[in-house]
């Protein structure tokens, strides 16, 4: 198959995206940061679909650093599908994929890629890379795939015990040879300079980003959830150029103005919301109510949190190697109710709301155990809203409106609020 | 000074009228219909007609139910949770844990020693579970919904129906029947699955004694028998009139925030 | 006596007594067919009777485990007896609580057998971590279901260069964590002794199974589940002194038996109901590519080789391999090599709700088998129903249509 059917594909998706599209994002997300990663993203996404770019589909928390290297662009169909939610366009998607044989308890972000494959909207990829990070389904959909392509399907095997000895090596060399095999293959030179360079941008971009958030630790918290959570998209997938350092060397100067001023993201924030998993990227009313009208403000999400230490540019495959074996979220879980702990304690939480993704059964399934080890104990309410991040044909706003409120009154009669 | 609640189910209706004294004047039950605001406006109107009072005499009215949103002569909407909360700890102040079994919807509820609700669960989502559930079973059999409860507590064969789906268990129930299974044995699983459904939603919120059952289903004995068998050593409190749990919440709180503003 | 079996016709008979059974209204008219149920029976009961004595005097202490990836051989080499935890078909309400309600139904049953107190005979329990699910179970496992040894035991996916690396370094930390609880110790000459014991089973019940690729099979694909089932159970020396002797006294008859011979694949499936729900319809489950079947004894130990490296290569290679493991290009041919071995006419695809890795990969099996044009059906049921309706009709729906294409396979036999 060669490349041109990109331009094809493209073409594919514009005529859907000219039918459909509805900007979906809400009015008060107001940085500049968040304009500049739209920018970014929205880059990279067109420059895939270009004729002589060289593609690599990752899942998420592949090292984009060592793709950035290679110049290769990386492309992320999970990302690119709650695109799609926000433009309404999955409704299609999901059919063709279901139609095929896809059953609906699975994941539906890996369901919408069976289906854009299908109707030809995703651009051909060179390669295909993913990792044992999370779900083992967006490894298997990614393998599939890379069969129908025809391409290459390269597989970062993170153990689970990650504190053996043998790990950080054992996951260094997968990528070192992953490195070298796709420069190969792609007649790229294997520059180790290039990627220490990307190394270096990585670590200036998250050193801001975790500034970032540690100003949101301050009451009240400068910026609105609703818009800092699809921050983590784009955390997970462009580390390693200097578009990324200045965006978030950006965004952590506009709140560092924000908190100077004493300014916060709504007037009289009333409850501290952490915010668990993902959220439903067809509607923003969710978080408008919840921030703006209940005053209910999100102010940190444990997707973006920062949880790797910096990475040492003279070592780089080691360091991305450390980097994925310290996700708190993989592995023995006990290390992710620390963090959750420390997460309650530094932002002065006063309640939890998950949105538990259907057919995610990797993220839902601790809920039970955070509520009852972490969150019991300090007495703070969690709220679980069953929901879809991609599909909306279950989704009902009264329903998800209707428990928010009677969380909001658990909190309000907490902290002695009228009403 | 007169308080009122009113609660908009997505299948019935309730509003109770109660005095400064928390004493119950009226209460009116109605089918909610297409109309939730018709519906509203005609349970308020029965119940009013029933205390002999006219809606001037009100001092404060609370909406809640799925329909809150829309009753046009409100002072205030709250959640069905915390009403049901606030109802059924003023009848038993023992209650801890409060388990709704609606027409189309259930929800469990945790309370803390002030009757104050602190964790929830509610299944909207799907009929298993729910009222609704029932009605289709009822119809399977070739009966009534009081009648399936009755049926049950005749069972002597344990038999078992899936919990998940209604679909699939009406189909289930057909097989047993064609198999030879008593309608007896049925219903009793029936019951079975439908307490199944609605505890593992109370488990989540980590059930503690005493419970209390509010909601439609709260009459049908075949339930009460169920839950009562798999909550061994638990007191279960039925409510005389389970259906109005939630209104009478509203109400209450109504009262209370009246009373605040006093 | 040679006789035939002709269709649906009664057999004729003179003076041998005829057997109709309840299920599959398989008729026999041979003696042998009946002796052998017998002897098969006769062993059930006997390896049962000894495993209940067991359980009553413990002479070594009990490890469970779930998953045929987790290397018994480890187990057994400590002088721990090994035993298959597989849940039960009840109804879920405790796990709900601990575990989320989306999740694959015998993972749930699992965790609900062990909160309701069940598994308290357990010394210890590895939880092989084949599936997103199984991670997340050794999390509420460990706890809340009270047994005093946890382990999860990393299963690596897909067959790439470190995969050996990866599975010898999870048997490593096993070993040591057995070590640090127990206090035992293995020995390389405890280990060779454990694959020979281990490998014995898997040899005996390979040529159980394979009495099945004859026409009329003499065992039954329940009488087959329950003896799979017993071996993961039960102290296996003595359980494979008992089927040495029985395999030799099983007779093969030359009747010959028309119904739709069928393969069994997809999720975990230990309860009868399945394959008497298929088996009422003229048809024969007479190969399971099940972990309650092909999935645990297949494949052998290499004896002559240093035993963990051994060991890590016959778990990886072991054929045929699950989809959790693998991806389709990797299990596909060893599918069609069964189906020509065992002569199958279609193919029974179950899925249990919520279990990931055989819904990922249905699509990419009905695209394979349809390309070889093998029938196949997709049914998907919940672990913990008992009776359904919904799945019979379609099952019998499905073994009706065989008709029409069991010929057009004969033709492609022939043209090759």
């Amino acid at each position: 198959m060669d490349k041109s059917i990109r331009r094809l594909e493209f073409e594919n998706l514009w005529g859907l995206l000219k039918q459909k599209r509805e900007k979906q994002s809400s009015s008060f997300y107001t940085l500049k940061a968040t304009k500049m990663r739209s920018s970014l993203l929205g880059k990279l996404f067109r420059r895939a679909y270009q004729k002589d770019s060289v593609v690599a589909w990752r899942s998420s928390f592949v090292p984009s650093e060592i793709l950035f290297a290679l110049d290769i662009i990386p492309f992320a169909p999970e990302g690119v599908i709650a695109m799609f939610a926000n433009s309404h366009l999955t409704d299609e998607i999901l059919r063709v994929a279901e139609d095929h044989g896809c059953s609906r308890d699975t994941c539906s972000f890996l369901r919408g890629i069976e289906g854009s494959v299908i109707n030809d909207y995703m651009p051909m990829p060179d390669f295909l890379i993913a990792t044992s990070l999370y779900c083992h389904g967006s490894a298997q959909v990614f393998k599939s795939l890379s069969k129908k392509y025809n391409k290459d399907f390269f597989y970062i095997d993170v153990p689970f015990h990650y504190e053996r000895p043998y790990a950080v090596d054992y996951v260094a060399k997968q990528l070192e040879d992953m490195m070298k095999k796709i420069a190969e293959k792609s007649n790229r030179k294997f520059d180790i300079d290039k990627l220490k360079q990307a190394i270096i941008y990585s670590n200036q971009a998250s050193d801001y980003f975790a500034k970032v958030n540690k100003l949101r630790m301050h009451k009240p918290s400068p910026m609105l959830g609703g818009e800092a959570i699809d921050y983590a998209v784009m955390l997970a997938h462009t580390f390693g150029i200097p578009e990324m350092v200045d965006i978030c060397k950006t965004l952590y100067e506009e709140l560092k103005e924000r908190v100077d001023k004493g300014i916060g993201a709504v007037e009289e924030e009333k409850h501290r919301i952490l915010w668990r998993q993902l959220r439903p990227y067809y509607t923003n009313t969710l978080f408008d109510y919840i921030e703006r009208t209940h005053k209910a403000v999100i102010v940190f999400e444990e997707a973006n949190c920062v949880y790797w230490k910096e990475m040492d540019p003279e070592q780089p495959f080691k360091s991305l190697a450390k980097k994925l074996l310290s996700n708190y979220g993989f592995g023995q879980v006990q290390r992710w109710l620390d963090f959750t702990n420390s997460f309650v304690i530094d932002y002065s939480i006063d309640g939890v709301i998950e949105f538990a993704h259907w057919g995610c059964r990797y993220l839902s399934a601790s809920t039970q155990i955070v509520k009852d080890k972490i969150l019991q104990s300090k007495n703070i309410p969690i709220l679980v809203i069953d929901g879809d991040c991609i599909d909306r044909r279950d989704y009902s706003d009264g329903q998800v409106k209707t428990r928010i409120d009677a969380f909001i009154e658990i909190l309000n009669r907490k902290k002695g609020y009228k009403k | 000074m007169i308080f009122a609640g009113i609660d908009i189910g997505s299948v019935s209706s309730e509003t109770v009228i109660i005095d400064k004294n928390k004493k119950i004047l009226s209460y009116d039950v109605v089918r909610t219909g297409s109309n939730s605001k018709k519906a509203a406006e005609k349970s308020i109107q029965a119940a009013l007609n029933k205390a002999n009072i006219s809606f001037e005499d009100i001092t404060n009215l609370i909406a809640t139910g799925y329909g809150r949103k829309i009753v046009p002569f409100k002072s205030e909407e709250i959640s069905e949770i915390s009403c049901h909360a606030r109802g059924a700890h003023f009848l038993f102040p023992n209650t801890r844990t409060v388990i709704d079994i609606g027409g189309q919807d259930s929800k469990a509820i945790r309370l803390n020693e002030n009757g104050e609700a602190v964790d929830f669960n509610m299944n909207d989502k799907c009929a298993a579970g729910t009222g609704r559930f029932l009605e289709e079973m009822a119809k399977a059999l070739d009966t009534s919904v009081e009648h399936l409860g009755k049926l049950s507590l005749r069972s002597k064969k344990s038999l078992v129906i899936s919990s998940m789906c209604t679909v699939f268990a009406e189909s289930e129930v057909v097989s047993l029947l064609a198999e030879n299974e008593t309608r007896e044995d049925i219903a009793k699983a029936l019951h079975n699955a439908i307490a199944d459904r609605v505890l593992s939603l109370a488990h989540k919120v980590r059930l503690v004694n005493a419970v209390t059952l509010t909601g439609g289903v709260g009459k049908n004995i075949g339930v009460v028998d169920a839950l009562k068998s798999k909550l061994p050593g638990m007191t279960i409190n039925i409510p005389e009139e389970p259906q109005i749990v939630g209104a009478l919440g509203a109400a209450l709180i109504a009262l209370d925030s009246a009373n605040i503003n006093a | 006596m040679q006789k035939t079996w002709v269709g649906e016709e009664k057999i004729k008979t003179e003076d041998l007594r005829i057997k109709i059974r309840k299920r599959g209204e398989r008729m026999s008219g041979a003696i042998e067919l009946v002796q052998n149920e017998y002897l098969i029976k006769e062993f059930i009961k006997t390896v049962k009777k000894r495993n209940e004595q067991f359980l009553k005097n413990k002479t070594s202490p009990i490890i469970g485990w779930c998953n045929t990836y987790v290397p018994e051989e480890i187990i057994l080499a400590f002088g721990i007896t090994p035993y298959r935890i597989m849940g039960a078909p009840t109804s879920i309400s405790l796990s709900k609580a601990y575990l989320c309600g989306n999740i694959s139904g015998n993972v749930q049953s699992l965790l609900e057998c062990a909160l309701r107190g069940d598994y308290k005979f357990l010394d210890g329990m590895i939880i092989g971590a084949s599936t997103d699910a199984t991670k997340k179970l050794f999390d509420a496992w460990l706890r809340y279901a009270g047994t005093p040894f946890n382990h999860l035991f990393d299963i690596p996916k897909f067959i790439y260069e470190g995969v050996y690396k990866h599975y010898r370094e999870s048997i490593n930390s096993l070993v040591e964590e057995i070590e640090a609880h127990f206090g035992n110790k293995i020995t390389e000459s405890s280990l060779k002794e454990a694959i020979l014991v281990c490998n014995k089973t898997r040899v005996l019940l390979t040529a159980l199974s394979n009495l099945r690729k004859d026409n009329n099979p003499p065992i039954s694909s329940l009488e087959m589940l329950e003896i799979c089932k017993l071996a993961m159970v039960s102290d296996k020396r003595f359980f494979n002194n008992e089927l040495e002797s029985l395999l030799t006294k099983i007779k093969i008859t030359d009747i010959k038996n028309s119904a739709y011979r069928i393969l069994l694949t997809g999720s975990f499936q230990d309860q009868p109901w399945l394959l008497e729900s298929i088996e009422e319809n003229n048809a024969l489950v007479v190969c399971e590519d099940l972990c309650t079947g092909l999935r645990y004894y297949t494949g052998l130990v290499d004896e002559d080789v240093e035993p963990i490296e051994a060991i890590t290569k016959r778990y990886i290679e072991k054929k045929p391999p699950s989809a959790t493991l693998v991806s389709i290009d990797q299990r596909a041919d060893f599918i069609f090599k069964l189906i020509n071995e065992f002569k199958i006419d279609g193919v029974v695809y179950h899925i249990l709700k919520f279990d990931d890795p055989y819904l990922f990969e249905f699509p990419d099996m009905k695209e394979f088998l349809e390309s070889k044009f093998i029938p196949m059906l997709r049914i998907e049921t919940e672990y913990t129903t008992s009776t359904m309706g919904q799945v019979k009709t379609r099952l019998q729906a499905f073994i009706e249509t065989l008709k029409f294409t069991k010929y057009r396979k004969i033709e492609v036999d022939k043209n090759g």
